[in-house]
């Protein structure tokens, strides 16, 4: 796959076609290619073909459509949706400018006819570098179990994208050691990290299409304990409650059996949980919360321009 | 469909399957199932990795009765490991990672 197909006028013609509904809010970053008239909702990366067809993105645009996903995912961790009924989009789009700007500026970094396809395994390799140095946010959040498995899986990886043999045995031995940090592994914030271990222990270039999904829970939880100090008494318990309660939602879907029916017994037996993890959907609650996270902008947006700052890197290099 | 799972129906099941000279790993979907299709990529990611030692088949529950009586599948996705066209085990598995390490278990 070769970017914009080594067309430098391409790019320049896609790039400029988003520009303007870009920079006014008409696209919106989405973890997804989103082009939808039905809801209104159209992603920046669609914008380049007007289409939330894969396929026909991979094949006009020469870019990876993780790629593109996971360069709007960053952006939406720190993007909050205020509704606005004087908005034709019925939403103001409210984020940081830095975050913005990174919209562009990683179409921008794209050389035509580069090969992005080892972006994200790089990018993930140096994003596990970070949460396992001691400066990380959520460093003490990280049982040693956890710790040791995440720096196995986190020696593959580096071994393997160097080209250096791996023996199966070794990969079984990282996942059998990422199962078991997920299971001994406790605090609830950890726990998004403990998934990402154990879903990508592999060859990167094999999951590399699965990195985005784990990614995101980690991210989201990274940001939100960026921010906890921006929330009140109340909210800051009902948040450890909730990620407690998807934990543990976690570990009970993993049953066969596991049905609408069961799922709904299975939170009936843990009310407190429960109850954190609706506490969303009451307008009063989900405003205060939006509004702390827009406050909490200036903790979690230099963390996250940092990481898009390492991805523009890494696309530059291809 | 992909090309790295064989799609399984009740005429075929007696060739693809009794007549394996490999283990074979039925999966019980149907296209309505959204779980079913989560289950896709871990199976197709896993069906390279097991080439020399496992075969994997889907079998469309709709459209499959016999089958679905005589494995007696009552949820899906149902997950079915066969030696010989005789069920050795159900497997409880459903990611990547936890599915590889149950069928490292029961291959060994």
């Amino acid at each position: 796959m070769q970017a914009f197909n080594g067309d430098a006028a391409l790019k320049a013609q896609m790039i400029e076609s988003v520009r303007p509904r870009w920079e006014s809010g008409a696209l919106i970053p989405c973890a997804i290619l989103k082009w939808s008239a039905d809801q209104h909702a159209y992603s920046l990366s669609a914008g380049l073909i007007e289409s939330s067809d894969s396929d026909e993105f991979e094949k006009r645009t020469g870019i990876p459509v993780e790629v593109a996903t996971f360069c709007e995912s960053l952006m939406v961790v720190n993007t909050v949706l205020i509704q606005n009924a004087d908005n034709p989009m019925g939403w103001d789009l409210r984020m940081g400018d830095a975050i913005k700007a990174f919209g562009l500026e990683w179409l921008q970094a794209i050389r035509p006819g580069a090969d992005l396809s080892d972006v994200l395994p790089r990018y993930i390799v140096q994003f596990m570098e970070t949460t396992l140095s001691p400066g990380f946010e959520m460093a003490s959040e990280i049982q040693p179990v956890l710790r040791d498995a995440a720096s196995k899986v986190l020696d593959l990886w580096k071994r393997d994208l160097a080209g250096q043999p791996i023996e199966p045995k070794e990969w079984r031995q990282a996942r059998a050691a990422a199962v078991l940090a997920t299971e001994q592994q406790h605090s609830p914030w950890a726990h998004p990290l403990a998934h990402l271990v154990e879903t990508l222990a592999w060859p990167l270039r094999d999951v590399s299409k699965e990195i985005s999904q784990p990614f995101m829970y980690l991210a989201t939880t990274w940001a939100e304990y960026a921010s906890r100090s921006f929330l009140t008494e109340e909210d800051q318990r009902n948040q450890v409650l909730a990620l407690d309660g998807m934990r543990k939602v976690a570990i009970a879907e993993r049953e066969p059996d596991f049905d609408d029916k069961a799922r709904e017994a299975f939170m009936d037996s843990i009310p407190e949980e429960k109850k954190a993890m609706y506490a969303g959907a009451d307008p009063e609650v989900r405003d205060r919360l939006k509004a702390a996270r827009i406050d909490a902008f200036a903790v979690t947006v230099p963390l996250f321009r940092r990481q898009m700052d390492e991805m523009l890197t890494l696309i530059k290099t291809c | 469909m992909s090309d790295l799972l064989t799609n399984v129906t009740d005429a075929t099941f007696e060739q693809e399957v009794e007549k394996s000279d490999k283990p074979v790993l039925l999966d019980f979907w149907a296209p309505w199932c959204g779980p079913c299709l989560a289950l896709v990529p871990a199976l197709e990611g896993l069906a390279p990795q097991y080439r020399d030692s496992l075969k994997i088949v889907k079998i469309n529950s709709d459209e499959n009765p016999k089958l679905v009586e005589r494995f007696q599948v009552r949820g899906i996705p149902q997950l079915f490991l066969v030696r010989n066209g005789a069920e050795v085990t159900r497997v409880k598995e459903r990611t990547r990672t936890r599915l590889s390490i149950e069928l490292d278990q029961l291959l060994d």
